[in-house]
């Protein structure tokens, strides 16, 4: 949680936040969006928790330090996944905004992949979440090595992974269960949830492009716009 | 609808140079030349305060600010003598990558590298720096006893002994 709330990765969460919103008027989509989200961003700390755990014990029997074992793994994921996240972000909010047309249809049905994205499936708040999960920043980094320190201490190789991916989503899950319960009244009262829904997904992609260009300036161009 | 177009080309232009520009980037840092560390001489006694960070942060420049402040204050009279320097660098720039594979540097962390001579002696690697980072005291505490360590000669063994949370998580 203290990874969730910290400056650093406050603009994916705010985007995380805007595309579970899009679905403001389907309560069962918007839960469903945040819980793939979780699960996402869960499956990519656990997965890498869990080949570095297994690296290590193979090549060090589990003595030594794996903060230093891990160090080039750990730099990698900084460079790299914040350098794609960037223009990832921007890619995804130009499509959102229908700045791009791309006419690929995706499985059965053949429509736009912007309509798809935009008005669909909580299938997409996966690959976002995983996405999210491989841009570290600093604070990310350390508490993420600190919860596979704890594996190792403890023998619990899921465990703490799995704690830390789940709690770095505790924001983005409170905010959809508000989106959820309290659009409902929102849209009832104003009965205009066509247009309130149109508005969500402006600002989704408003948001995205915005996160992407910021993510961009500073990663790519190394303007240090960072919190 | 004429905005909307231009405001799409913009970005297009925009995203595909960021595209371009990352791998120039990539491409040209592989081959950077390595930056030389501060080295102690001949006959020299020598402690290099390290400060390695990566993307910034709102944290990360406190630990820096709190990293110099102990250097330049607590051990003026070692930096004045020439025998203790504060070094901060981005272990992510390709000039630094060999010293960060060097000290297997993955997070933010402090290290205080101890010259004699010429050769490395030892190091007292201080990583539990954004863990201990809501507490400034206790930040303090730790890398002011950390390099008093590298400073005394002491090593990463006299660093253990007071400091004992050095071991685990520290927190």
């Amino acid at each position: 949680m203290l990874t969730a709330v910290s400056p650093c990765p406050l603009a994916t969460n705010i985007a995380a936040i805007s595309f579970l919103s899009r679905n403001v008027g389907n309560s069962r989509r918007v839960l469903l969006s945040a819980a793939l989200y979780t699960l996402g961003r869960t499956l990519v700390y656990v997965g890498l928790g869990v080949a570095l755990l297994w690296a290590f014990q193979a090549a060090t029997g589990g003595a030594g330090s794996l903060k230093e074992y891990a160090s080039p793994t750990s730099r990698s994921l900084q460079q790299y996944g914040n350098l794609a996240l960037g223009p990832a972000l921007l890619f995804i909010g130009m499509i959102l905004l229908g700045l791009i047309e791309l006419n690929l249809s995706i499985g059965v049905g053949g429509s736009k992949l912007q309509e798809r994205i935009a008005k669909g499936g909580a299938i997409w708040a996966l690959p976002l979440g995983i996405l999210f999960a491989l841009a570290f920043c600093p604070p990310s980094i350390a508490l993420f090595l600190s919860a596979l320190v704890i594996s190792v201490e403890y023998g619990s190789t899921v465990l703490p992974p799995l704690a830390y991916g789940i709690g770095t989503a505790v924001p983005v899950i409170a905010f959809a269960l508000v989106i959820a319960f309290a659009s409902q009244y929102v849209g009832k009262a104003f009965n205009a949830m066509t247009k309130i829904e149109w508005w969500f997904r402006l600002i989704t992609g408003i948001i995205f492009v915005a996160v992407g260009v910021h993510y961009t300036l500073t990663h790519i161009y190394g303007l240090h716009l960072s919190f | 609808m004429k905005a909307k177009k231009i405001i799409g080309k913009v970005l297009l232009a925009f995203l595909l140079v960021s595209i371009g520009v990352a791998i120039g980037k990539e491409m040209s840092a592989r081959s950077a030349p390595a930056a030389a560390g501060p080295q102690a001489a001949p006959g020299e006694t020598k402690v290099v305060v390290y400060y390695m960070h990566g993307i910034p942060c709102v944290t990360c420049t406190f630990i820096e600010t709190a990293a110099e402040k102990i250097v330049r204050e607590d051990f003026a009279g070692a930096v004045a003598a020439g025998t203790l320097e504060f070094v901060s660098l981005n272990y992510l720039e390709p000039e630094n990558s060999a010293l960060a594979d060097k000290y297997n540097v993955g997070s933010n962390m402090v290290i205080a590298v101890r010259f004699e001579d010429g050769k490395e002696l030892f190091r007292v690697r201080l990583d539990q720096v954004m863990e201990l980072a809501s507490s400034a005291e206790r930040l303090t505490d730790y890398l002011r006893t950390g390099i008093a360590s590298a400073l005394e000669g002491g090593g990463e063994s006299a660093f253990s002994r007071s400091w004992p949370a050095s071991s685990g998580l520290g927190c």
